[in-house]
């Protein structure tokens, strides 16, 4: 196993998986769970930038889970953990979206019979400073899907573009394209939230 | 100074340079001048705010989501796949645990059933009854051709008439 398993810089990352996975993959129980519980919460926040639905995240997440667990045994570490654990959820996702456009008028229809369960909310809602909230709206609600999981990946989740583009199976020219289209529509719009002159309120690095 | 060149390089730069590292043009004007500084750093303050915002999200989604169906008795506090007890190597094809249905809330399901399950019904009647045969547009019988399978939540009732299938969402028990 390399020791690509973590984006270096990202406090959300999953650090020093390699024990774990090793002893999961040799079936040790309390090991499966623990690499469970450690990845399921970057499984949810990929699946979500993916599909940009809190619900389709919820399902691509246990769908991977169960993968990971039925899998784990035949991971031989030639690419990293976190690569490995990335493609299973892309895969999972790119299923879910299959079986979604079979059924899509189908789905349509119920989902227009279903008056929303009360005390639902998108969880965007609960961010409390309104321009970190628009700032996550746009980037998970406006990019298209390729630029919106590279963003993450590299610039906020701190990959190299190297990793990242394993990581999706991407020329990493084609990956540069989406990454600086990204940027700029992100970027444009936090400039643009914060008109040039008001500089006096900027937020400084620690 | 800031010129709308500089203004297009930040827009387009690395996290590193944001921050003023490294060697080219632009991390020295964030290094030397306050005002590209000031714009770098709103930059990477907005980027690093929707990050920690995005992980926040994520981990108190996770914190409430079971991997056990929703109506499963008890508790399900851990982490623990359905499909298999200890060890790995479980065998394929195992189910997965969903907390809610994947096409749509369960009630819409079970009424979405029973009206496709009424109009077979008809059909059926139609076409078989013995005292009412079922008389088309071209005074043909109409016959139903079931199609299911295992990887489909769903089974598609073929006719005679192109204009017309019928699709039976299937619940998770069934």
């Amino acid at each position: 196993m390399n020791n690509r398993d973590r984006a270096p810089n990202h406090p959300g990352a999953v650090h020093d998986l390699a024990g774990i996975v090793e002893r999961a993959r040799e079936g040790e129980r309390d090991s499966v769970e623990e690499l469970l519980s450690r990845i399921r919460p970057l499984v949810y926040r990929w699946a979500w930038v993916r599909t940009a639905d809190r619900d389709d995240a919820e399902d691509v997440t246990q769908i991977v889970l169960v993968r990971v667990h039925e899998r784990l045994a035949g991971f031989e570490g030639r690419s990293g953990f976190t690569s490995w654990l990335y493609r299973i959820t892309a895969n999972a996702a790119a299923e879910l979206r299959r079986r979604r456009g079979v059924l899509s008028r189908l789905a349509d229809r119920v989902r227009a019979m279903v008056v929303t369960e009360p005390g639902v909310r998108d969880p965007i809602e609960s961010i409390e400073d309104e321009r970190v909230r628009l700032l996550v709206s746009r980037i998970v609600g406006s990019l298209p899907d390729r630029q919106r999981t590279v963003f993450d990946l590299v610039d906020l989740e701190g990959y190299s573009p190297a990793e990242a583009a394993a990581m999706l199976d991407l020329n990493p020219a084609t990956l540069r394209v989406h990454l600086l289209r990204a940027r700029r529509a992100i970027r444009v719009r936090i400039l643009d939230d914060s008109p040039s002159g008001s500089t006096e309120g900027t937020e400084h690095d620690e | 100074m800031m010129n709308d060149t500089i203004r297009q390089w930040l827009l387009e730069a690395d996290v590193a340079t944001l921050e003023g590292r490294g060697g080219s043009e632009l991390a020295r004007f964030v290094r030397e001048d306050p005002e590209v500084g000031a714009l770098a750093r709103r930059l990477t303050a907005a980027m690093r705010q929707a990050d920690a915002a995005l992980t926040g999200l994520a981990e108190s989604a996770v914190a409430e989501l079971p991997l056990q169906p929703r109506d499963a008795a008890g508790p399900a506090p851990t982490v623990r796949p359905t499909t298999r007890t200890s060890g790995v190597g479980a065998p394929p094809g195992s189910a997965v645990a969903r907390r809610r249905p994947l096409y749509g809330p369960r009630p819409a399901m079970a009424a979405l059933t029973l009206v496709t399950a009424a109009v077979l019904l008809l059909v059926v009647r139609h076409t078989v009854g013995p005292d009412r045969p079922f008389a088309g547009p071209d005074a043909k019988p109409l016959t139903a051709d079931l199609h299911v399978s295992s990887d489909r939540p769903f089974a598609v009732f073929r006719t005679d008439n192109p204009d017309i299938a019928i699709v039976w969402l299937l619940n998770e028990g069934d």
